[in-house]
C-alpha cells in the first residue's frame, strides 16, 4: 500500500506523510489523523438536505485498512471525529462501538474538536486527551497554534487544508499537509464528506499535496 | 365586439397631452375581451399603460371599490418596484379609481406584509421570488381569490432564465386557483416573440395575442475610428489608445451614458475619465450591479435630473430603469448582440432627426468588423432570439417544496398543472417520479436516504412539508435562484460599498489593493461573507473580473461578420470600419486566408512553445470552448497528449508539444457531429465544468443551504460546498438526476451545444483552407495573447505582448 509516503522531520521526530491523508509516526508506532466528521451526511439528511448515505462507513473502512497495513499500537485522532453529537445519532454510536471492538490491539486516543459532542460515550475504548497533550516533544492539538507563537512543536487538524494546482487550462484541488513555521504540522481532513480550505504559497509554509497515491511537496513559487 | 374606451381613461391621456396609441387601444380591447398575450414595443413608447389600461378600463366600467387583490404586476428587479408602484398608482388615481397599488419584495417590512394580508391592495408589484414566497403560505388560495390578471414586465429578461421558469410554475398554479386568469407580458425586441408569448402563457397560448407597438426609432450605429489602425489586435489594447477620442466626444455639452461589457471595464474607464478630467468629479457616476443599490438609485435619479455629465454603466442600466433620454450613448467594446446594442442606443434621444445614435469604441481592431456587422444586421431587421429553458428539475423540486409548504399538493393534479407550462410540457413521468422521490426520500425510492425528511405524504394523499422548521428554512431559500455567492464590501467603520463575487475576493490576501466602485481599496480581512476594507493610498493592483464579461458574440452578429470578411476578400470595403481594417485584413490574406460563410480557415504554426492549431468557426466563445475541448479530446484519441487551449468569439487555439499532421480527411473525422454529445461528455468529465455548473443547481434544489440572511454562520453544522455535494453524489448516487441536469446545462448553456452542432454542420458545406504559417496571423494573435493572459501575471503579460507586437510589426513591414 503506502510505498509512496513522504518522511519529514518535526522536532526531531520522523513523521511519514501518507497518501491516505494520515500520518504514521514510527517513534510512537502511531497513526495520526484528523477531521473524520463521522455522521455528517446523516445530520444533513435529518435537516432535510438530501445527501446519500455511505460516507461514514467508507471513512471507517479506509481507517481499518490503514490499521491493517501499519499495525500501529495507537491511533491519535486530532479532533472532529464526529460531526454532531453522538447523543443525536444512536445508530452511529452503535457502529462506532462495534468498530472499536473490532480493533482490540490498538489504543485509541482523541483530542476533542469543536464538533465532538458526547464523545465520552465511547469510553473506555477511547481515551480522551486534552488539547496540547505532549507526546515525545510534540503537542497533539485540534486547533493549529496560530495566535500565540510558542516554541513547542505541534500537530493539528481543524483547517481541512487543500491546495489548488492549475496549469494548461486544468485545475485541481488536492488535500494537503501543511508545515507552518517549521514547527507545526496541519493534517488534511481524513473524512469522506469534508470540504477544504485553500492554502496558498505563503511565506514560511511548506505544502505537501496528496494525489491519493503519492505525497508530493509543491513549490513555494 | 369592441367596447368603447371609458371616458375617464381618454380624459387622463388628454390631460397630459397624449392620445392613446393604436397598440394601446388594441391591448385594452384584447384585455377586456378576456384574452391574454404579449405586448412588444420600444422603451418609452407607453408599454406599461398599454398593459395597465385594460384593468383600469374594467375598473371604471364596473365602478366599484376593489374587493381585494386584482392585479399582480411582476417585475424582474426589486429596485424597479418603487418606481413602478408610483407610475401605476398615478394612473389609477388619475382615472378616478380609489385603488391602492403597493409593492411586496424582499425589502418589504413584515409589518407591511401582514397589513397587505389583512387589507390587500388592488394591485401588488412584486418579483418572481416574492410571488413564489406568497404561494408558500397556507392562505394562498384566499389571498388570490379576486385575482383578475398577472402582468409580467420585462418578460424578455426573465425568459431563458431559471427565474423565468419559476414564474411559469407560479403562473400555472395561479391559473388553477383562478380559472380565466389573464396573463400579459411586456417585452423588448426579440427574434422569437411568438415563442416568448407561448412560454409566458403556457397551455393558454392557443388564443394568445401578440400586440406590436410602433416601429422603433431608427438607430445610427457609428464607430470611433482609430487613426492608424493597430495592426495586431489584442483584448483591451485599442481601448486605452482611443480614450482621447472618447474624451473629446464627452467634452461636448450635455449628458452621456458610457456602456461597457464588464464591470471591470467600467471600473477602468471610470478611473481613466476621472484621471483625465478631474474637474468632472461631481458629474461623473459609476453604475454596475455590484454597487450599493442606494448609490445606484441616486445615479438614476441624478441622470433624470441632468445632474450627471457622464455615467459609466454596465448591463445594470439595460433593464427598465426609466429616465429621460441622454444626449449621447457610447458603447465600449464589442456590442456582442444586435438587440442589446439597439436597446442601449435607445437611451439616447433629442437628436434633431428623432434618431437614436450610439458611438461604438472598439477595444481591439477586429471589433470594428463587429460594429459594421451590427449596423448591417440592424438595417436588415435581423435580431437575436432568446430560447426558453426546458425541464429544469432543480426549479421544479424547489417549486414542489414551496407548494408543500403552502397548501400542500395532490401529485396527480399537480403533475397536470406543471405540464401546462411551456418549460415542463414534455416532462416525462419518470422525471416527475424522481423529483417526487427526491423531495420525500432524498434519493430513489428503493434506495431511500436514511433519516431524510423534507416533504411527507400525508394520510389524505397530499404532500406536505415535514416540519415548521423545514418550512421556514425553505422560505429562506426561495429567493436564491439568481444570486451568485456575493460577499459584501464594507469599510472598517461599517459603510457599505457594494457586493462582489466570492471567487474574486478568495484570490486576494489581506493587504492586497483592488479597484472597486471607483475607489482603491485595501483588503483587511474576510469574515462571514463580508470583506472589510480601508481606503488604499497605493495605486491599484487588481481589478475584479466578474463573470458577466463572458457573454458570447451572438450568432446573428457573427454571421454578419463572416459576410463582411467575405466581401473584404473580394476587395469590397463599403463600410468605413472595414476600410479602416483593410491593412490588417490584407495582411491576414497575405499570410493565410480570410474566413467567410463559405470558407473555414485553419492555421498551423510552430513556435518554441510547440505546435499551434488555430481554427476559426466564428461560433462565439462558448461554442468554441466546447469545440476546443472536443477537438483536443479527439486528437488525444489519436495519440495521448496534453493540449492547452484558448478561445475567443472568432475561433480557438490548441497548443501541444507535438501534434499529428492534419489534412482535410483527418480533420474531417475530428470535426464531425458523430457522437458529438458522448464525446463532449467524455471530454468534460476530465474537466470541472459540470462541477461548476452544479453550484446553482445545488442551491436551487436545496442541497446547499446558505444560512439565514444576517445571521452569519449560525448554521455551521450544515455548511457544505456545492462541489463537495457534487463529488459525494457522483460517488454514492451517480444516477441522481441533478447530476444529469448539470451535464445537460453545461451542454446547453455553458457550451451552447446546439450552436456547436450548427457550426460543425456548417463546416461540412464550407471549403477548408489549411495554411501553414510562419508566424502568428492577425486572427491568431489575440488567441495567443488570451492564452498567455490566463497563465502569466499582468505585468509580464503586457511586456511579452508588447515585445511580440514589435517582432510581428517588423515581419509585416
Amino acid at each position: 500500500m503506502s510505498t509512496t509516503d513522504l518522511p519529514i522531520q518535526l522536532a526531531g521526530q520522523w513523521l511519514q506523510l501518507l497518501p491516505e491523508r494520515a500520518v504514521y509516526w514510527p517513534g510512537q508506532r502511531a497513526l495520526l489523523l484528523a477531521d473524520l466528521h463521522l455522521g455528517k451526511a446523516a445530520a444533513f439528511r435529518r435537516a432535510g438536505v438530501p445527501v446519500p448515505a455511505g460516507q461514514s462507513a467508507a471513512t471507517l473502512t479506509r481507517l481499518s485498512a490503514l490499521i491493517d497495513h501499519w499495525q500501529p499500537e495507537r491511533v491519535y485522532w486530532l479532533g472532529d471525529i464526529l460531526h454532531t453529537s453522538l447523543a443525536t445519532d444512536r445508530d452511529l454510536e452503535a457502529r462506532l462501538h462495534a468498530w472499536l471492538e473490532d480493533h482490540p490491539g490498538v489504543q485509541f486516543h482523541a483530542v476533542p474538536g469543536n464538533h465532538d459532542a458526547a464523545l465520552e460515550r465511547l469510553a473506555p475504548a477511547l481515551t480522551l486527551l486534552t488539547e496540547g497533550t505532549q507526546r515525545d516533544g510534540l503537542a497533539l492539538c485540534h486547533y493549529p497554534d496560530e495566535a500565540t507563537p510558542s516554541a513547542q512543536p505541534w500537530v493539528a487538524g481543524h483547517l481541512h487544508p487543500v491546495v489548488r494546482l492549475s496549469g494548461g487550462g486544468d485545475a485541481l484541488r488536492l488535500p494537503a499537509f501543511i508545515i507552518r513555521g517549521d514547527r507545526g504540522l496541519i493534517l488534511p481532513a481524513f473524512g469522506e464528506f469534508t470540504g477544504g480550505a485553500p492554502v496558498g504559497p505563503d511565506d514560511g509554509c511548506r505544502r505537501f499535496v496528496t494525489t491519493g497515491a503519492r505525497v508530493v511537496e509543491v513549490g513555494r513559487d | 365586439m369592441s367596447q368603447a374606451i371609458p371616458r375617464a381613461l381618454t380624459d387622463y391621456f388628454a390631460a397630459r397631452g397624449w392620445t392613446p396609441a393604436a397598440f394601446q387601444r388594441e391591448a385594452w380591447a384584447a384585455y377586456r375581451s378576456g384574452a391574454s398575450g404579449l405586448i412588444h414595443s420600444a422603451t418609452g413608447s407607453g408599454k406599461s399603460l398599454a398593459a395597465w389600461g385594460g384593468p383600469l378600463a374594467e375598473g371604471i366600467d364596473n365602478d366599484r371599490a376593489s374587493p381585494g387583490l386584482m392585479v399582480l404586476w411582476i417585475t424582474p428587479l426589486r429596485a424597479l418596484a418603487a418606481d413602478t408602484v408610483g407610475n401605476l398608482q398615478a394612473a389609477a388615481s388619475g382615472v378616478g379609481l380609489d385603488w391602492r397599488v403597493e409593492a411586496r419584495t424582499g425589502d418589504t417590512a413584515s409589518s407591511a406584509r401582514s397589513r397587505q394580508r389583512q387589507r390587500p391592495p388592488a394591485a401588488l408589484v412584486t418579483t418572481p421570488e416574492s410571488l413564489s414566497l406568497m404561494l408558500s403560505y397556507r392562505d394562498a388560495g384566499r389571498q388570490f381569490r379576486h385575482l383578475e390578471a398577472v402582468i409580467v414586465d420585462e418578460w424578455h429578461e426573465l425568459m431563458g432564465t431559471k427565474r423565468g421558469v419559476q414564474l411559469e410554475l407560479c403562473l400555472a398554479r395561479l391559473r388553477r386557483l383562478r380559472p380565466g386568469l389573464r396573463t400579459w407580458g411586456l417585452s423588448a425586441t426579440l427574434g422569437n416573440l411568438g415563442e416568448a408569448r407561448d412560454t409566458l402563457l403556457g397551455a393558454d397560448s392557443h388564443n394568445g395575442r401578440l400586440i406590436e407597438g410602433p416601429p422603433a426609432r431608427p438607430v445610427a450605429i457609428q464607430a470611433l475610428l482609430p487613426d492608424g489602425c493597430e495592426r495586431f489586435p489584442w483584448a483591451g489594447h485599442l481601448g486605452t489608445r482611443l480614450s482621447e477620442g472618447v474624451l473629446a466626444h464627452l467634452d461636448q455639452p450635455g449628458t452621456c451614458l458610457l456602456f461597457t461589457n464588464t464591470r471591470s471595464q467600467a471600473e477602468r474607464w471610470f478611473e481613466t475619465i476621472l484621471h483625465a478630467r478631474s474637474d468632472w468629479l461631481e458629474g461623473l457616476g459609476l453604475h454596475h450591479g455590484s454597487i450599493d443599490r442606494r448609490l445606484r438609485q441616486r445615479i438614476e435619479t441624478g441622470l433624470a435630473g441632468g445632474e450627471f455629465r457622464c455615467v459609466v454603466a454596465t448591463s445594470s442600466l439595460d433593464l427598465g430603469v426609466d429616465f429621460s433620454p441622454v444626449d449621447r450613448v457610447v458603447q465600449i467594446g464589442s456590442p456582442k448582440g444586435i438587440a442589446r446594442l439597439a436597446q442601449r442606443a435607445g437611451r439616447s434621444g433629442h437628436q434633431p432627426d428623432g434618431r437614436s445614435a450610439i458611438l461604438c469604441v472598439p477595444t481591439h481592431a477586429l471589433e470594428l468588423a463587429e460594429i459594421a456587422a451590427a449596423r448591417r444586421a440592424w438595417q436588415a431587421g435581423v435580431i437575436e432570439a432568446r430560447p426558453p429553458l426546458q425541464n429544469s428539475l432543480d426549479v421544479l423540486a424547489q417549486h414542489l417544496v414551496t407548494l408543500a409548504t403552502g397548501e400542500g399538493f395532490d401529485p396527480t393534479e399537480t403533475l397536470a398543472e406543471v405540464r401546462t407550462t411551456h418549460a415542463y410540457r414534455a416532462l416525462e413521468d419518470s422525471a416527475w417520479d424522481w423529483v417526487l422521490a427526491f423531495i420525500t426520500h432524498g434519493g430513489p425510492v428503493l434506495a431511500a436516504y436514511p433519516d431524510f425528511q423534507r416533504v411527507v405524504e400525508a394520510a389524505d394523499g397530499r404532500y406536505r412539508i415535514a416540519s415548521r422548521q423545514q418550512a421556514s428554512r425553505h422560505r429562506m431559500s426561495i429567493g436564491t435562484i439568481s444570486s451568485d455567492t456575493a460577499v459584501s464590501v464594507r469599510y472598517q467603520g461599517g459603510g457599505y460599498i457594494g457586493s462582489i463575487e466570492e471567487s474574486f475576493i478568495a484570490r486576494l490576501k489581506p493587504g492586497d489593493v483592488f479597484l472597486f466602485g471607483g475607489r482603491s481599496l485595501e483588503l483587511i480581512r474576510v469574515r462571514d461573507l463580508t470583506a472589510w476594507v480601508r481606503r488604499a493610498h497605493r495605486r491599484r493592483q487588481a481589478i475584479p473580473r466578474w463573470q458577466g464579461g463572458r457573454l458570447p458574440l451572438s450568432s446573428e452578429l457573427a454571421d454578419q461578420v463572416l459576410s463582411l470578411l467575405a466581401e473584404a476578400d473580394q476587395g469590397r470595403w463599403q463600410e468605413p470600419e472595414m476600410a479602416a481594417l483593410r491593412p490588417l485584413l490584407a495582411l491576414q490574406k497575405r499570410w493565410s486566408s480570410l474566413p467567410g460563410p463559405d470558407r473555414l480557415v485553419i492555421e498551423r504554426t510552430r513556435s518554441r512553445e510547440g505546435e499551434h492549431l488555430f481554427i476559426y468557426p466564428f461560433a462565439g466563445r462558448l461554442a468554441h470552448e466546447g469545440l476546443a475541448t472536443l477537438v483536443a479530446w479527439r486528437l488525444a484519441g489519436y495519440r495521448p497528449a496534453t493540449y492547452s487551449m484558448a478561445v475567443n468569439d472568432y475561433g480557438f487555439e490548441l497548443l501541444g508539444r507535438e501534434m499529428p499532421a492534419l489534412d482535410t480527411a483527418s480533420l474531417g473525422s475530428i470535426l464531425t457531429t458523430d457522437d458529438l454529445v458522448d464525446d463532449l461528455l467524455g471530454a468534460m468529465n476530465a474537466s470541472e465544468l459540470a462541477r461548476r455548473q452544479f453550484r446553482d443547481i445545488a442551491r436551487i434544489a436545496g442541497l446547499v443551504f446558505q444560512g439565514y440572511p444576517g445571521r452569519g454562520k449560525s448554521n455551521r453544522q450544515l455548511q457544505a460546498s456545492s462541489g463537495l455535494m457534487f463529488d459525494t453524489l457522483s460517488r454514492y448516487d451517480p444516477d441522481n438526476r441533478l447530476l444529469e441536469q448539470a451535464r445537460r446545462e453545461v451542454l446547453e448553456s455553458a457550451l451552447e451545444v446546439e450552436r456547436l452542432r450548427h457550426a460543425l454542420e456548417r463546416m461540412t458545406t464550407q471549403e477548408w483552407t489549411i495554411n501553414h504559417t510562419e508566424r502568428l496571423t492577425p486572427l491568431a494573435f489575440p488567441l495567443w495573447a488570451e492564452r498567455l493572459r490566463n497563465r502569466l501575471t499582468t505585468q509580464s503579460w503586457e511586456d511579452r505582448v508588447a515585445k511580440m507586437i514589435g517582432q510581428l510589426e517588423k515581419a509585416a513591414s
